[in-house]
């Protein structure tokens, strides 16, 4: 008997099983194949009985169960976990872009600084990454994955599915009456933008606008203008509709230009620290719009529906 | 569109899960006797039944893991070693469990496809 291909073949199933196992199966599998080709001597008919059992690799998968990195039970959390770290690191970085910006350190090669930076943000990203994939991981290896088997499950604990075309009126009429108070005080009341404080024993309003900020105020006026049309348009309708999202789309682009200028221009306020503060937070704001915004123009591109099944069944029920 | 070499797949694909609860319980039954891989093999497929040995070997380990099956080594030969399996106390009692459970299914499913015929 031509035992020369068994033994390789038996070596090669066991290099794709975890040691523990790896002998007995070997010692098990040789006894098989020897018993199923003891009478045969031409190798051709050892080679198709080998076929038969199949590649090494996929015999060994046999032998194991499906294994998992991050089985299916821990998976949501590890996206939840990779968010919140990467949120983290995003509102680090912006803040630190916010303060150079704010402190008016010359920046002789813009180019340079900003794909450092690039490289910086990116190295961080990878390192959270990889840290939670670790970590959740030895989590799933340590059984913290494994389903509890068994137990009484209530559906009416699921979490409610909200239809995000259909709008909430209340909701938009007191977003629509608060635009227009915003585009009120930024253009006839800025000075009531401030802080309360007491000054010589008299509670007083001290104003907080930097007077540079006012070369932004038409542009939001432009933006909280159209935002009011738009859902004008959209109460009318009573829901969101495809030109709605167009025109919401072009919007929020827009809005990040803004940003853009508000963070890249000059002081917000006239205290250098809420200058800090505010361009931090706008520099998140831009960060969270902009993946928004290419989440909404995929989604009108491709016509993909914001939620499919929703979507399926309010138009089954016009 | 489903081409031919897809239809083949599919219809592969949906042999090997029809068969695969049934193979549980076609070796169990079989092993009421001990065995030994290949003469379960054999065994099987003169009654009708092929199966890759690539499948049916992880199985018996996998049933014995559960411990539906016991094993043992023994030398043939005086050279040759072979693992002999027959099933446990456990394991007969779910096979009895798996017996009534076939033939009710295989009640219903009769009767749901006469009422439909093609």
């Amino acid at each position: 008997m031509n035992t020369d291909l068994i033994d390789r073949y038996v070596h090669e199933v066991g290099q794709h099983l975890p040691r523990r196992m790896r002998a007995d199966v070997q010692m098990e599998l040789r006894s098989s194949l020897q018993d199923a080709v003891q009478d045969l001597e031409d190798e051709e008919s050892i080679i198709a009985i080998l076929q038969a059992y199949g590649p090494p690799e996929e015999v060994a998968a046999r032998y194991q169960p499906e294994r998992y990195l991050i089985g299916p039970n821990l998976y949501p959390s590890f996206i939840v976990s990779v968010i919140i770290a990467l949120g983290f690191v995003t509102t680090i970085f912006a803040l630190g872009i916010a303060i150079l910006w704010s402190s008016e350190i010359v920046l002789e090669n813009f180019g340079r600084w900003f794909v450092d930076i690039g490289l910086q943000y990116g190295k961080y990203v990878l390192l959270n990454v990889g840290l939670m994939t670790a970590i959740f991981a030895a989590l799933e290896r340590m059984g913290v994955g494994k389903s509890p088997g068994k137990q009484t499950w209530d559906p009416r604990t699921l979490p409610t599915v909200t239809d995000p075309d259909r709008i909430n009126r209340n909701e938009m009429v007191f977003g629509l009456v608060f635009t227009v108070v915003a585009i009120l005080v930024f253009n006839f009341f800025p000075q009531w933008i401030g802080f309360i404080g007491r000054d010589d024993g008299i509670w007083q309003l001290f104003p907080i606008l930097a007077p540079e900020f006012r070369v932004h105020v038409p542009w939001l006026t432009a933006l909280w203008g159209l935002e009011i049309v738009i859902k004008l348009a959209v109460l009318r309708h009573g829901r969101w509709q495809r030109s709605t999202r167009w025109a919401e789309l072009g919007l929020s682009a827009a809005g990040l230009y803004v940003i853009y200028r508000m963070i890249a221009g000059g002081p917000i306020t006239i205290i250098p620290f809420f200058t800090i503060v505010a361009k931090g937070i706008l520099g998140l704001v831009l960060l969270i719009a902009l993946v928004e915004t290419f989440g909404m123009a995929y989604r009108l591109i491709t016509e993909r529906p914001f939620t499919p099944w929703l979507t399926m069944k309010s138009r089954a029920s016009r | 569109m489903v081409n031919e070499a897809n239809s083949t797949e599919i219809s592969d694909n949906l042999l090997q899960e029809l068969r695969r609860g049934a193979l549980v319980l076609a070796v169990l039954g079989q092993l009421r006797e001990e065995q030994y891989g290949y003469s379960l093999k054999q065994r099987l497929s003169e009654r009708g039944l092929e199966v890759n040995e690539g499948t049916l070997y992880p199985l018996m380990r996998r049933l014995e893991s559960q411990g539906l099956l016991e094993s043992h080594w023994e030398v043939v030969d005086d050279t040759r070693p072979r693992r002999y399996y027959r099933i446990s106390p456990e394991g007969e009692i779910i096979l009895n469990t798996l017996i009534t459970e076939w033939q009710n299914l295989a009640t219903v499913i009769e009767g749901l496809l006469d009422s439909n015929p093609l």
